[in-house]
């Protein structure tokens, strides 16, 4: 299975920025990243050579992209994924070919101007925005180095601005297979929404909190193989003694309760 | 005949590697769709690496040929880039092409040490350093960079074509190229 059409890929993009034309770059940063991390380039490498490559269509990435594109005000957003799906292939196998031409990066560059070239008349303004952004998380950085404590009584715009500054130094947590982490963001979400029982994270033994909170929040662990077992453990635990908890209201607006003999 | 008998077994060995890979394809099996003995083969190739580099030196030999016919040589400098790039893109969308002999080599050997590796990488250098010539001729300063840019599109063009024929993937190629040397300064 193609990594870049899995929802993890998806939620790693979403998680990196927050308009659709910063996801639309940062689909190259993650994809950049999750090269970079161990062991990935030779799986990949397999994997290509395995494929021979042509058969992967890209269908689902394709949508993503142009879902994108057509929120972020793209002209033709089909052609712009086009583009986008075009040049992040051709950026893959440069890159596995040749590691030290940086093609990944350039790539980058590439989908900025593209990018921007697709959206001409949001051009003009989002430069003013960007500037002026530009300024304000400059002068906010000061800010807050100077007066820490100051900065929590900041509006609501200011911690946004934070959030999105931190979310740029977000790394791939390594050592996670994504189908795992996919597992515990997809458990984390039924929290949220009161599918299932959240477990007091204080009880929980401190490296499985850890881990937990790593994945949850995409930051890089300290210590990968620790947390994979972590996590294992955390996700055995839950389903063996709480999954069982978990209540799926009925999809057709029911709330009635079928017993059974026995 | 002894070379009519090379390019009989080169040209066998081409079609089984461009069609169904490199790897795939045993010694056995091109001896077999040539008809000739396993000793005949290996009297004029010494190895099936030899027969695999050979492979890819005629097919960068073609590759150079129809692009060069291509280019008339009476056109302004930035559009003898585009001219170029159109070639390639144009023969991406031939229904004979499948695929980039050296890509698909450099994927099915990732060991940089190996010989194959180290051949379709100097080939794909080749086509970007042609590239970043003619974009230096057209006074554009970051040449090496478009050049590297370009090459990535075509491959990309390559690999969606490849997958999904008519999908429209190198006429969108054909407009990435564009804006990209376009926008080059």
């Amino acid at each position: 299975m193609n990594p870049l059409e899995t929802p993890w890929f998806f939620r790693m993009v979403e998680g990196e920025a927050r308009t659709p034309a910063e996801r639309l770059l940062a689909v190259f940063h993650v994809a950049e990243k999750w090269i970079a991390a161990p062991g990935i380039r030779e799986d990949l490498s397999e994997v290509y050579a395995k494929h021979s490559y042509g058969t992967q269509t890209c269908m689902q990435l394709r949508h993503f992209l142009s879902g994108l594109a057509s929120s972020a005000g793209a002209d033709k957003p089909d052609v712009l994924a086009s583009h986008l799906v075009i040049l992040l292939q051709g950026a893959i196998v440069e890159e596995l070919r040749n590691p030290e031409l940086h093609a990944m990066s350039e790539a980058t560059k590439v989908a900025k101007a593209v990018i921007a070239q697709a959206r001409p008349h949001i051009r003009r303004r989002n430069f003013a925005l960007l500037s002026t952004g530009g300024l304000a998380a400059s002068v906010l950085a000061g800010f807050i180095g100077w007066h820490l404590l100051a900065a929590f009584h900041q509006p609501a715009q200011v911690t946004n601005t934070v959030i999105i500054a931190s979310n740029k130094a977000v790394l791939l947590p390594t050592g996670i297979s994504p189908s795992e982490m996919e597992a515990v963001l997809t458990l984390h979400e039924q929290f949220e929404r009161g599918i299932c029982p959240a477990p007091h994270l204080v009880t929980l033994p401190p490296g499985q909190m850890t881990a937990y909170m790593n994945v949850i929040n995409f930051r890089t662990p300290e210590n990968p193989a620790a947390d994979r077992e972590n996590l294992k453990a955390f996700m055995a635990w839950f389903n063996k003694t709480q999954s069982t908890e978990c209540y799926y209201a009925p999809k057709n607006g029911h709330t009635t309760v079928s017993w059974t003999k026995g | 005949m002894a070379t009519q008998m090379r390019e009989h077994i080169l040209g066998v060995a081409s079609d089984l590697f461009s069609n169904r890979g490199i790897n795939a394809t045993s010694v056995d099996t091109i001896v077999a769709e040539a008809g000739i003995a396993k000793v005949t083969l290996y009297k004029y190739f010494k190895s099936k690496e030899q027969l695999i580099l050979e492979y890819l030196r005629q097919y960068d030999e073609k590759l150079w040929q129809k692009l060069s016919s291509r280019t008339t040589g009476q056109e302004a400098p930035r559009e003898k880039v585009m001219t170029l790039v159109n070639a390639v893109m144009d023969w991406i969308e031939d229904p004979e092409f499948k695929g980039f002999a050296f890509v698909k080599a450099s994927v099915e050997f990732p060991q940089l040490e190996n010989p194959v590796h180290q051949t379709s990488v100097e080939f794909a250098q080749t086509l970007r350093n042609t590239i970043a010539g003619i974009a230096a001729e057209a006074g554009i300063k970051n040449a090496e960079t478009l050049a590297l840019q370009l090459s990535m599109v075509i491959e990309g063009a390559a690999i969606t074509e490849n997958m999904q024929r008519d999908s429209g993937a190198v006429q969108h190629a054909k407009d990435l190229a564009k804006i990209l040397i376009d926008t080059a300064k």
